[in-house]
């Protein structure tokens, strides 16, 4: 599962993968209780609670919905959806809340933190008399969003091979590499650039890369990231790679099966065989190796 | 009808609509083919052969036609596959090129007669 911070305005969102243990306490939680939608939050400026999401591809623990939110403040007029389940007790959510971020103490920088606890302890103890003006706020979140960014050591975060996901029939021909690499079903046969608004249709190492870049994939790790490899069919396409938790590398052909085997149908080891010296097909330029961040969305 | 050049990973396969009369001559094409055991094959990476969507069943065809490699996957809720035997790959392949796809067709081609 992964856990998204719900703090900032500009940049991403920090986001961490549960190791399985984690997943387990999580499913204690939280299986079978009625939880708030993930779009369930009052858009305040700075922390808006954290939302639970399984990864594109994971299986779901018993019980559990796909999405959901913890902590944050609720809108106004918001009526939760009728549901036999029981709803967490406001201290069963603060203690939640704790929990779960302390499963993120590396990837979130010690001052956020240290603002986190503070906002949530005041907004518990309603002791904000005077709330801070929104510039001082923005101003203050902005400074620590770069810092967060600068510093935020790279943690690999590569998981399980789940083909059957992928190649399920409602989402075998609607996703395709770039979804499978990013492990993000979008059911839009996604394409690099789109998300961020910086379309390409130029076949070339550096334009689909660059396209990507702009989407959260890059060249360079910081944060929880999972590892891809791009390559080119020059002129005419691209296709992604993802690397998983046992080593070997994953991917999906256009609309068809997911696999962990190359061209010659020789398993894609990682060790004699990777994307760079695998059968490929036409896709014979090897662009390079990149890294796709935990929760990466593409369009 | 329409005609999928299954050949791409990340961009979408081309596709066209067929003429009616291309509707036509590939109704013609496709009856009375001998059956084989095995499916067309499933490649991976680059040229997959044409995909045939006939929702409507024209021609008493099924809705999923399937070309690749001389042989014809037709699934209406069962799968079965036939021997290409009147070229309609070949025929699609010219399609391709008409439509704007003349250099992947080459290469598939090139492809072909190197393994042959």
């Amino acid at each position: 599962m992964i856990i998204t911070l719900d703090v900032f305005s500009g940049r991403p969102n920090p986001s961490w993968i549960l190791s399985q243990k984690d997943t387990h306490r999580l499913a204690e939680r939280f299986s079978d209780r009625s939880l708030a939608e993930a779009e369930a939050v009052d858009g305040v400026l700075g922390y808006r609670g954290l939302v639970v999401s399984a990864t594109s591809d994971e299986q779901l623990p018993e019980g559990m919905p796909a999405t959901f939110r913890v902590g944050g403040l609720l809108p106004a007029d918001y009526a939760a959806p009728e549901s036999a389940l029981r709803a967490l007790t406001a201290d069963e959510s603060d203690d939640a809340v704790h929990w779960l971020l302390s499963t993120g103490q590396h990837a979130i920088k010690e001052d956020i933190f240290a603002y986190l606890e503070d906002t949530i302890e005041m907004r518990k103890q309603s002791l904000e008399t005077e709330p801070p003006t929104e510039a001082a706020m923005e101003e203050k979140i902005w400074k620590e969003e770069a810092k967060l960014v600068a510093k935020a050591a790279c943690i690999i975060q590569n998981t399980a091979y789940n083909p059957a996901f992928w190649n399920a029939a409602g989402v075998i021909g609607k996703n395709n590499c770039y979804n499978y690499a990013m492990n993000y079903r979008s059911d839009t046969f996604a394409q690099p650039g789109r998300i961020s608004g910086h379309p390409n249709n130029i076949m070339a190492c550096a334009n689909v890369a660059t396209a990507a870049n702009w989407d959260g994939c890059k060249a360079t790790c910081s944060g929880p990231n999972k590892n891809v490899a791009l390559v080119i069919w020059p002129g005419q396409d691209y296709h992604w790679y993802r690397k998983h938790s046992n080593g070997f590398w994953g991917h999906k052909p256009g609309g068809t099966a997911a696999r962990n085997t190359d061209s010659l149908n020789r398993v894609i080891n990682g060790t004699t065989l990777t994307p760079q010296n695998c059968a490929r097909g036409p896709y014979t330029v090897f662009c390079g190796y990149r890294y796709s961040p935990t929760g990466m969305q593409v369009r | 009808m329409i005609a999928e050049l299954d050949v791409f990973s990340g961009r979408p396969n081309p596709t066209w609509s067929l003429s009616a009369e291309q509707v036509k001559e590939l109704r013609e094409a496709l009856q009375d083919l001998p059956p084989v055991d095995k499916p067309a094959p499933e490649n991976a990476l680059g040229y997959r052969g044409f995909l045939l969507s006939n929702p409507d069943r024209a021609g008493g065809l099924a809705p999923h036609i399937r070309i690749c490699a001389g042989i014809v996957t037709m699934t209406d809720g069962h799968e079965l596959s036939y021997r290409d035997m009147h070229g309609v790959e070949h025929r699609l392949l010219l399609q391709a090129s008409q439509h704007g796809y003349k250099g992947i067709v080459d290469s598939v081609l090139e492809e072909k007669s190197e393994s042959n």
